[in-house]
């Protein structure tokens, strides 16, 4: 604030001292400046009065403007740049004040075509199948909004969002109607667009209208550079290719946690997906694509991929390694808790270390128990806290145990026990 | 005598003109790649269903941090707005750090606290905590309160950072009012980025003079203070010119105290809040990008230029001050204690273009000011303009 004050005032000063003396005083101002007792007698401050009046008798504002006329480049800069910044900024104004009448008068006309659009399609998807003049006429007026290129972006997304509302013959006739308007055929020349926002809305708009002979077309698009495209074709496919909904993991590219979060989302919503065996994408290149892979076999029960996901357990990333140790957890294959124990006094990453943990607690048995207690003992108190609570977990045999120890005189231990021992914490992780 | 003189008038004539200049084309520059990057942002975020991090098993899990020193008139309602944030896994940390008031003893009646036995290493540096409570109340699940020796507010961060075992930390004041989707669209970032996210920030806006209702805004209004209206310009142009642009470049030094998302391993590993300075928030930054760039690792913070945060800005001068007297000194602070970056390549862009522009442009700009100003009345007074 204080920053644009200044700097406004500072334009202000400038633009008054190069206006007021622009020319021809340079002689007098040099005459002025080489006369030495002139020059020292204004530097001799006295007082205000006394120097007010030297500083006038020798023309310190002409010495001022001496010093912005010598230099004549930067006069004209100052000039030029007050002036186009003065227009820009006016220029600005304009366009922000008719902009917002624009929008204004946009938006009214906007709802009328929305509430009549509206109207018709909620009439088209309630009438009887049977009663064809009427949805021909309903058709006919739709068609006619055609023209106008916001009236046809008000009737897809109406159909788009009454679709997302309703379910079976509503669905279908909706769908119908779609194709019949030729959105499809638009759908699939957006699809050719350089934009990749404009084709991942046409990916999202034919998936969820269920376009299936745009499989291949979709495809393309897996290996764009844009992720946000990259997804929404990877959500389509598994959405409408049946043969291979999980194409996207041969594609070369990275998966985020962000598009893997979303199409684990979609996975968990498609009823009957031809679910491959994940263990081939477990050597792939991109790190990514094999800790996604895991959370597949995890998610899916894959035991039969038990023996390679063994084999991964020294992979050089902690992440891999981290997933790979969770998913043995949740496979509930008892023999596979030496293996975590040797991954866990071997591994040096703390979020792994403490996956092993929780994951050889929650395979359980007389294995887990002598494992869970030697963690309890060792003195790391992230990693005793994790083994406490697993063992109070483990049932009440495991609160008893916990109990015997509370004898002890070791600070640390008794500290853990406390907390893990705490009902008011049983909750808390 | 006439040779400072002639050094002041050139630089007042010439030298602060060219500054302004400068200061106005980084402005313009900044504004530009602001634009960009928020064209980018809507247009991405027009693809987003922010309920998928809601229902994800894949969301990283969240500490709330939010230190309280004599909060008895809000700190009830603060608390409740808190517990109801949308996200899945999450707790809310209040610390009071020794509060003189009832702020302890409200809590624990509104909330039914009870003492518990939660074991934690102080593996950074703070007063000591007395103790931790829990809630009886299922509803209050979430609900952590660590009661410790007076510190201040970076002690009490850190003390709220030693109990805290989640992924990531959202260091807030307990006073602001977030947005119930505040976290969800602040740990996007974390998830979506190629590269290491280590901070991120949101959109700070003012709240005076808007209605409130359980904690939540429901009418926004402009303030009715003018001094207070100046500060609704002031934190647009800071918000959505200035950090959004150097988002962009990944040069950002400032995450806003009032919220703000770290990792908190890193935070963990870089020792936490410094006590010894005024401005803690740009000192972590500042201090976690120079560790990360330290150890050779790819880094980023990330601001989201959504309004996510509403706090009651000062509508008298003499708070104000004190304000941005604080600020300031936070400022100076931070760019003394880290001076080895100064434009030092080894930090790349944080050592080259970050740490130079605040150095120039927030550190040096009050001084040029003050200059200016003084001149102006100066040339005013002798009827020199």
């Amino acid at each position: 604030m204080v920053n644009n004050i200044v700097s406004i005032l500072f334009l202000i000063f400038c633009l008054t001292i190069t206006s007021s003396n622009a020319t021809n005083k340079n002689d007098k101002i040099d005459s002025l400046l080489v006369d030495d007792s002139l020059y020292n007698s204004s530097s001799s401050f006295m007082n205000k009065a006394q120097l007010k009046s030297e500083l006038k008798s020798i023309g310190f504002k002409d010495y001022i403007d001496a010093g912005l006329n010598n230099e004549d480049k930067f006069v004209r800069f100052s000039y030029r740049m007050i002036i186009a910044l003065l227009i820009i900024f006016i220029s600005t104004f304009i366009f922000i004040i008719s902009n917002r009448f624009v929008a204004e008068y946009l938006k009214r006309k906007k709802s009328n075509i929305n509430d009549r659009v509206e109207e018709l399609i909620s009439i088209y998807i309630s009438i009887d199948k049977d009663s064809e003049s009427e949805s021909d006429e309903i058709y006919m007026e739709l068609k006619s909004f055609l023209k106008n290129k916001t009236a046809r972006r008000i009737i897809l997304k109406n159909i788009l969002s009454v679709d997302n509302s309703f379910s079976g013959e509503s669905n279908i006739q909706l769908r119908k109607l779609y194709t019949k308007l030729n959105y499809d055929k638009r759908a699939l020349q957006k699809l050719r667009s350089e934009s990749w926002a404009i084709r991942a809305k046409a990916i999202r708009e034919l998936s969820q209208m269920d376009i299936v002979e745009t499989t291949d077309i979709i495809r393309k698009s897996l290996d764009h550079i844009n992720p946000v495209l990259r997804l929404e074709a990877g959500i389509a496919l598994l959405k409408l290719d049946k043969a291979n909904p999980f194409s996207f993991l041969d594609v070369d590219r990275e998966l985020t946690t962000w598009q893997q979060m979303n199409l684990l989302e979609i996975i968990r919503k498609v009823k009957s997906l031809k679910v491959p065996n994940f263990k081939r994408w477990l050597y792939s290149k991109q790190e990514s694509i094999i800790e996604f892979s895991i959370k597949l076999i995890s998610y899916y029960q894959q035991l039969d991929a038990v023996d390679e996901l063994k084999l991964l357990l020294t992979h050089k990333s902690a992440t891999v390694r981290f997933e790979l140790v969770k998913c043995l957890g949740t496979l509930e294959m008892e023999e596979v808790i030496d293996d975590l124990i040797v991954v866990y006094e071997s591994e040096k990453e703390e979020a792994v270390r403490l996956q092993c943990i929780k994951s050889i607690a929650y395979l359980g048995g007389e294995a887990s128990i002598v494992f869970l207690e030697k963690v309890l003992l060792s003195g790391i108190s992230v990693e005793m806290l994790v083994a406490a609570i697993a063992i109070r977990e483990s049932g009440v045999m495991g609160t008893i145990k916990l109990k015997e120890y509370l004898n002890t005189e070791d600070v640390q231990l008794l500290k853990v026990l406390k907390h893990a021992l705490d009902e008011n914490l049983i909750d808390s992780k | 005598m006439s040779f400072l003189f002639d050094i002041l008038s050139g630089f007042v004539s010439n030298g602060i003109f060219y500054y302004a200049l400068t200061v106005y084309l980084s402005y313009m520059l900044l504004a530009i790649l602001s634009a960009y990057e928020m064209r980018f942002y809507k247009k991405k975020n027009s693809f987003v269903n922010y309920n998928t991090i809601l229902s994800s098993p894949l969301s990283p899990s969240i500490s709330i941090i939010a230190p309280a020193y004599n909060e008895q008139h809000t700190i009830v309602e603060n608390i409740r707005s808190l517990v109801s944030l949308y996200y899945n896994d999450f707790e809310v940390i209040i610390v009071n750090d020794g509060s003189k008031d009832e702020s302890m003893k409200l809590m624990i009646d509104s909330f039914d606290l009870v003492k518990v036995n939660y074991a934690f290493d102080y593996k950074i540096e703070c007063k000591e905590i007395l103790g931790v409570y829990k809630s009886r109340n299922k509803a209050y699940n979430k609900l952590v309160v660590v009661d410790k020796k007076n510190g201040g507010k970076a002690d009490a961060l850190n003390a709220g950072i030693n109990i805290s075992m989640k992924d990531i930390i959202a260091c807030i004041d307990v006073d602001c009012i977030l947005e119930s989707e505040a976290l969800l669209k602040m740990v996007k970032p974390f998830l979506e980025e190629k590269v290491k996210v280590i901070a991120t920030g949101g959109v700070i806006r003012i709240a005076n003079n808007c209605e409130i209702e359980h904690g939540r805004i429901t009418k926004i209004r402009l303030p009715d203070n003018w001094l207070a209206r100046m500060q609704v310009l002031e934190y647009f142009r800071a918000f959505l010119v200035g950090r959004m642009a150097w988002s962009r470049l990944n040069g950002l030094l400032l995450v806003s105290g009032a919220l703000g998302l770290f990792d908190r391993k890193i935070v963990v590993e870089c020792g936490g809040y410094n006590h010894d300075t005024v401005g803690e928030d740009m000192e972590l930054v500042v201090r976690m990008r120079r560790y990360m760039a330290d150890r050779g690792e790819n880094y980023k913070v990330v601001y989201v230029p959504d309004p996510l945060c509403w706090t009651e800005a000062p509508s008298d001068t003499k708070v104000l001050g004190r304000q941005r007297n604080r600020w300031m000194r936070g400022t100076i602070e931070t760019m003394i204690s880290h001076q080895a970056l100064f434009f030092n390549p080894k930090y790349k862009l944080l050592g080259m273009l970050s740490y130079p522009y605040w150095f120039f442009f927030e550190w040096m700009a009050p001084i040029i000011e003050i200059i200016g100003i003084t001149f102006a009345v100066f040339f005013w007074d002798y009827g020199l303009y």
